[in-house]
């Protein structure tokens, strides 16, 4: 037995070792100082200590975001936890110990009221730069989303089959071979609900929506993780994909993919996201500032070169075609934040019978 | 008075794990049971229960998992006893290889094998590929098929371990009066082998089954729309929409009825075959021989590559290059280096502390507990030895769930802490341990201990200098095998994580959520890096068959 205890424990520090060398020093060599610090920010040591990071963002965003923020406050870490916003919260609510100062992605103009039992109220320095508020004062928007279709173009020309909007999927060849993210499941499976509704019925969530839908649905698969939809498509697992667009517009934006995007000719629907900081922050003037660089031009400039379609007026204008050519219809985010169990529930009952 | 005063010792430790118990296990289940019946605004009601049994794509999920689990339980026989089988009675080339790679198989990360499963044979896989250009088409990894493949070509290792054992204590009289009856060939597998190993085929089974039900990760990646139980509790506690805590907590309370009902099932099963054997003479193991031989050998060693190619595929993933989520061509070092960044080394060292503090704590409990049950046989220590066994027939999202909802409040804050992973991790694992422990013990005879107190030595000594090194042989190995379960542990983890107490395997499950698929391999290669040590290990200090799960 004390054998067994030496060997295990000498694997132990040999391998505790070998990490602990191998751990990256962080450099803080790019802190912008004087003219090329934004007049928005704060002091380099006015914010200090570790902001943790509750975010949907996926890698590179991460990555612009960090960068971005050890340019200017040098002395703060950031700790990020990266999930989707169900899990997030869930997570807030049930660990008074998360230790979480802002939720970064996820947060919608619909949400209603949803998620204030874990947020706290700040409105941005830099709210005066858009057009974009939250009435309510918990959300501080810096992103556009719009949705789209995500093709494997090899696949298709497989299957001899073109896709440019909604009605093309229910052509006989790609059945079994579209994705879709479970609207129960996935924020961005409920956003991609509300524009078919909003772009194929005569009115929102009328008859002739839903009967698109259920037809949708006996070619479709349902998958818990928007991430799925275009990664699965890119890997050709699938030929198309429902999603939204900015994460595989930015993955297409840094070469190698696969994957290409399509705009539906039905139309689409655009809604402002964001983030928001949360109930009893530990470390809320980092909070503050993160809110403050997220609306700011110098984060949403460097994520429209990613693709991106920021909030603030002056953001500079990335390489995705401009909103007024989306055929954008407008949502009512009242009733969608009143009648979300009732629309997701329909989803289930129709998903339900044509999968059984 | 000194005989008082020692009797108190064990009285006091028997007190000491029943509150422990009710602590941490009996406390979490009524705070599930609480949430499942009663909420703030209505009180007392059975609305969530109406829900489940309201709809059908909630309850379908029963039928769906219970399919499932019974399917991978039968194919999962099927692999396992042949397989035994040839590994017991047949001196097969490289036997000892063959052993660790099939225990491997079953310690493999969950989450990362199905994804691999889908690169290798998913629409778009290699193996597909491969045979398209062969013509052989609509081969997919999807669905229920595929469910069951993964699950089965994982847990069917757990029952070539239990067979074994069985067949090794076979006493080798049994077989030769069998074989001058003129019992032979398929006759003598089915008639003798089979029911002298029914009583240990049905615990296997059991296990197969309990394991098959909990599991999420197959069929969250590869189910495409067959959802089942855990997938949906899942769902309903972490979803972005309709999450639904109480309902979580009642569908929670449904699975553990379920799986209470199966193991009970199996109990009654049990008592029809209610033998003991210990081989006196051991069988000779025969050389495999001609066409036969050569078949076995094909057998065995077919089905364990099989099994290991998702884990091969993963380590060789691991070294290609990825841009985020996209596979670009070539190789490097990249994923390993943004594993760095995403709290590898806080994951690897986390996942070293729990487990090791985990191991100590569940073995100390289950050799308290393992003495109480032999010989210190009353109500409490029956009682302690019924409540023991409830982890078993409990989900590890089923416990997770249990304890975040007692323990995320002051004042007993301890959600977000190391310590409830390690509770949780000590529920989980602890009725495997406390059985084989218990089993030991009563090999243990106890003249032994006996002598030493008539030679003047306290009980107390008797029990740690005496009885406990007779033990060590069982414990050790229980405390590695479960110090793998530990590394590879992952359904209840994932209700517990944050970023401090974020594990080896949760850091693969949040990189493969993340997309960056690249960096889960990374993790996963760290993963089965640590469990051959501990394998290797493993081997040096006890001799191999004596696995016990």
């Amino acid at each position: 037995m004390k054998k067994l205890l030496t060997v295990l424990s000498v694997i132990l520090i040999v391998g505790g070792a070998i990490f602990a060398s191998a751990q990256k020093e962080s450099n803080s060599e790019n802190v912008l100082t004087g003219a090329d610090r934004p007049s928005w920010a704060q002091g380099v040591d006015d914010v200090s200590g570790t902001i943790t990071v509750y975010t949907t963002m996926e890698q590179t965003q991460q990555d612009i975001l960090v960068d971005l923020w050890k340019n200017i406050y040098p002395n703060c870490d950031v700790e990020i936890v990266a999930n989707s916003v169900g899990t997030l919260a869930t997570k807030i609510r049930s660990d008074e110990t998360s230790g979480a100062d802002v939720v970064i992605g996820g947060m919608f103009a619909a949400d209603g009221t949803k998620y204030r039992d874990i947020l706290q109220k700040y409105i941005s320095t830099l709210d005066n730069e858009t057009p974009f508020h939250d009435a309510s004062g918990y959300y501080t928007f810096y992103d556009i989303q719009v949705m789209c279709l995500v093709i494997n173009p090899e696949i298709l020309a497989d299957l001899g089959v073109s896709v440019k909007g909604y009605k093309d999927l229910l052509q006989p060849e790609l059945k079994g071979k579209i994705i879709l993210a479970d609207p129960s499941a996935s924020s961005s499976g409920y956003r991609q609900l509300q524009t078919m509704l909003a772009t194929l019925g005569n009115t929102f969530d009328d008859a002739q929506g839903w009967d698109y839908i259920e037809k949708l649905m006996g070619s479709a698969y349902a998958t818990n993780s928007s991430k799925d939809v275009y990664n699965l498509t890119n890997e050709g697992e699938y030929a198309v994909g429902l999603s939204y667009e900015s994460t595989p517009a930015g993955i297409i934006a840094q070469g190698g993919a696969t994957m290409e995007i399509v705009y539906m000719e039905e139309g689409n629907t655009a809604m402002p996201g964001g983030a928001a900081i949360v109930k009893n922050a530990p470390n809320l003037n980092a909070a503050k500032a993160m809110i403050d660089l997220l609306a700011s031009t110098e984060f949403q400039d460097e994520r429209a070169d990613l693709a991106g379609r920021g909030t603030n007026e002056n953001v500079k204008a990335s390489d995705l075609p401009a909103n007024s050519t989306l055929g954008l219809v407008d949502l009512d985010y009242d009733y969608l934040g009143e009648n979300k169990d009732q629309l997701i529930d329909h989803w289930n009952i129709l998903w339900a019978k044509s999968n059984s | 008075m000194k005989k008082r005063k020692k009797l108190d010792f064990w009285n006091y430790s028997s007190w000491i794990i029943l509150a422990l118990f009710g602590l941490f296990l009996i406390l979490p289940l009524g705070g599930l049971l609480k949430e499942a019946i009663y909420t703030k605004d209505t009180g007392f009601t059975i609305a969530s229960f109406q829900k489940f049994f309201s709809r059908s794509y909630y309850y379908n999920t029963i039928g769906h998992s219970l399919k499932i689990a019974i399917v991978v339980t039968i194919v999962s026989l099927g692999l396992g006893i042949p397989f035994a089988y040839f590994y017991s009675f047949y001196n097969l080339k490289g036997r000892k290889f063959l052993f660790v790679m099939c225990l491997l198989c079953t310690m493999s990360a969950p989450f990362i094998g199905a994804y691999a499963w889908i690169l290798l044979m998913g629409n778009n896989g290699l193996v597909t590929n491969f045979l398209k250009l062969l013509n052989i088409k609509n081969i997919t990894i999807y669905g229920f098929g595929g469910i069951v493949m993964v699950q089965s070509l994982k847990l069917f290792p757990l029952i070539v371990i239990y067979m074994n054992g069985a067949f090794r204590d076979i006493d080798s009289s049994l077989i030769e009066a069998a074989s001058s009856m003129g019992c032979k060939g398929p006759k003598f597998f089915f008639k003798v082998l089979l029911s002298l190993t029914m009583p240990t085929i049905l615990a296997g089974s059991l296990l197969v089954f309990m394991r098959s039900f909990a599991d999420f990760g197959t069929p969250l990646l590869i189910g495409r729309g067959y959802s089942t139980f855990p997938v949906l509790i899942f769902n309903e506690y972490l979803g972005e929409n309709g999450v639904d805590y109480h309902f979580a907590a009642a569908i929670a309370l449904i699975a553990v009825a379920i799986t209470g009902i199966i193991f009970l099932i199996q109990k009654i099963a049990t008592s029809k075959f209610k033998f003991t054997m210990s081989a006196l003479h051991p069988f000779d193991i025969k050389e495999p021989k001609g066409i036969s031989g050569m078949l076995m050998h094909i057998f065995c060693y077919g089905v364990v590559s099989i099994s290991m190619l998702p884990q091969i595929y993963v380590i060789y993933m691991s070294f290609r290059k990825y841009n985020s989520s996209i596979l670009l061509p070539g190789y490097s070092l990249i994923n390993y280096v943004k594993a760095f960044e995403k709290n590898l080394i806080r994951a690897t060292s986390n996942t070293l502390i729990i487990s090791f503090v985990t191991v100590a704590i569940i073995i100390v409990i289950s050799v308290f507990i393992a003495y109480l049950v032999v010989r210190r046989s009353n109500v409490i220590s029956q009682t302690i030895d019924t409540i023991s066994m409830l982890p078993y027939i409990m989900p590890g999202a089923v416990i997770g769930i249990a304890l975040v909802l007692v323990y995320s409040k002051q004042p007993f804050c301890i959600a977000g802490t190391l310590v409830i992973m390690i509770v949780a991790l000590t529920i989980r694992r602890l009725p495997f341990t406390s059985r084989a422990t218990t089993a030991t013990m009563m090999k243990i005879s106890p003249s032994i201990e006996e002598a030493a107190l008539s030679l003047g030595s306290s009980k107390l000594k008797a029990f740690v200098q005496i009885t406990v090194p007779m033990m060590k042989s069982g414990i050790i190995s229980g405390a590695i095998l479960s110090w793998v379960s530990i590394i590879t542990e992952m359904s209840s983890g994932v209700i517990l994580y944050n970023n401090r107490t974020i594990t080896l395997t949760i850091g693969t499950y949040v990189a493969i959520n993340n997309g960056i698929y690249g960096v889960a391999a990374a993790f996963a290669t760290i993963t089965t890096l640590m469990t051959i040590i501990c394998l290797v290990v493993y081997l040096k200090f006890t001799k191999i068959e004596d696995v016990t799960m």
